[in-house]
């Protein structure tokens, strides 16, 4: 449990480095919060940006299946699972 | 997407027609239009006129310079979001944020469209003495004559969408494992040119029809599609300016997608063209990732349209 906790640091940090974010910290991205439209109002330009960082950070791939992606990329959280259950090594 | 009923044959207008201005010391905001004639729309595309993304990045960056008297070496975009296109005759706002650091400036702009913001990017910009400034380009910085980098015999064959004026491929010289190497013009009637320079965001541009071929050749049909830039991070820009008749080579290696939201690494330079993405990183003037949504069909103009 301590290591998905870590794991979601890890994606925070990530997601605004990724994206290049000012003046937000790990602090200010709420685990289990929207990422898109309400939240930290990402869109879909983001999400292509941050597939790409996950992919390189940890190995994943991730789709082009619009359905499946809105679940993955629904909060911190969904994307620390994802990365958990499909990361290569 | 809405397309004009008549496309713009002659449009020589290349200022927005600006409303209403306010401004103070650090931020401006002005109400304005994308004038109907506007010399952008002539070729990009034929038949369905969208404002270029450089366009837009150039009238921030000149209305910045008139009322802010923000005029720095610009030296990169942060992060840049073309989230819909301008069109013919749109009114739109514009915001604009300055902050000056001691040897940096910082600028900040949204423009928006029926209060939905259409497009959004942070630009970083060196402070240059006067000395060094009005130079035209960076010292030690050489045009490369304007000779072709290839023969037509070494060419590769490819269709492009965009025409005369705003065409600036000329031919691809290099297409293989998702990199494709492209040489491009600076044509002196291009309508970016004033006293016969083009301002740096014209490398976004280039970058763009980069991406628009190495799209069309990844395809296999040799039709460049037509590449809509939505996005561009930690963009590096060079020289302050691009000279009429310049030869440059424009480098565009795919990172992600086929068509429609595709991620290539782009790259730009002057004299011979680069062999590796080392040499490209090492020797371009402007470089970054670009995020464009490439169109899976040739575009309807493509096939009534020569290669030559």
């Amino acid at each position: 449990m301590g290591d998905q906790v870590a794991l979601e640091t890890e994606i925070k940090r990530l997601i605004i480095e990724a994206l290049m974010l000012e003046d937000t910290s790990v602090e200010d991205i709420e685990t289990d919060a929207a990422l898109f439209d309400s939240g930290l109002g990402l869109d879909s330009i983001d999400a292509l940006e941050i597939a790409i960082a996950l992919e390189n950070s940890y190995g994943v791939t991730v789709e082009d299946d619009p359905e499946k992606n809105q679940q993955i990329f629904a909060s911190v959280a969904s994307l620390a699972r994802f990365v958990s259950e499909n990361r290569s090594g | 997407m809405r397309v004009a009923s008549q496309p713009s044959a002659s449009g020589t207008r290349l200022e927005p027609d600006v409303a209403a201005v306010e401004c103070n010391a650090a931020s401006l905001r002005v109400e304005a239009r994308v004038p109907a004639d506007l010399a952008f729309f002539e070729g990009h595309f034929p038949g369905s006129p969208v404002l270029p993304g450089f366009v837009q990045l150039h009238w921030v960056a000149e209305l910045s310079r008139a009322r802010l008297s923000v005029d720095p070496l610009w030296t990169r975009i942060e992060v840049l979001k073309f989230r819909e296109p301008l069109l013919p005759g749109d009114a739109f706002s514009l915001q604009v944020e300055v902050e000056r650091g001691a040897a940096e400036v910082g600028l900040r702009f949204a423009l928006r469209r029926d209060a939905r913001t259409i497009s959004e990017g942070r630009l970083r910009g060196r402070e240059v003495g006067d000395s060094d400034g009005d130079s035209g380009s960076d010292a030690g910085d050489t045009v490369a004559p304007a000779r072709p980098l290839a023969s037509d015999a070494d060419a590769l064959p490819l269709r492009i969408p965009q025409q005369a004026p705003m065409r600036l491929l000329t031919r691809v010289l290099a297409h293989a494992e998702g990199v494709t190497l492209c040489e491009a013009r600076i044509g002196e009637s291009h309508p970016s040119l004033r006293s016969g320079r083009a301002p740096t965001w014209l490398a976004v541009e280039l970058l763009a029809q980069g991406m628009a071929a190495q799209g069309g050749l990844e395809l296999g049909d040799a039709i460049a599609r037509r590449a809509f830039v939505v996005g561009a991070r930690r963009m590096l820009l060079g020289p302050r300016d691009f000279a009429a008749g310049e030869t440059l080579w424009v480098r565009a290696e795919h990172a992600r997608g086929e068509t429609g939201l595709v991620v290539c690494d782009c790259a730009l330079g002057r004299g011979d063209p680069p062999g590796s993405a080392e040499r490209a990183t090492e020797r371009s003037l402007a470089r970054g990732r670009l995020l464009a949504f490439v169109e899976p069909d040739p575009p309807p103009a493509a096939s009534a349209t020569s290669s030559a």
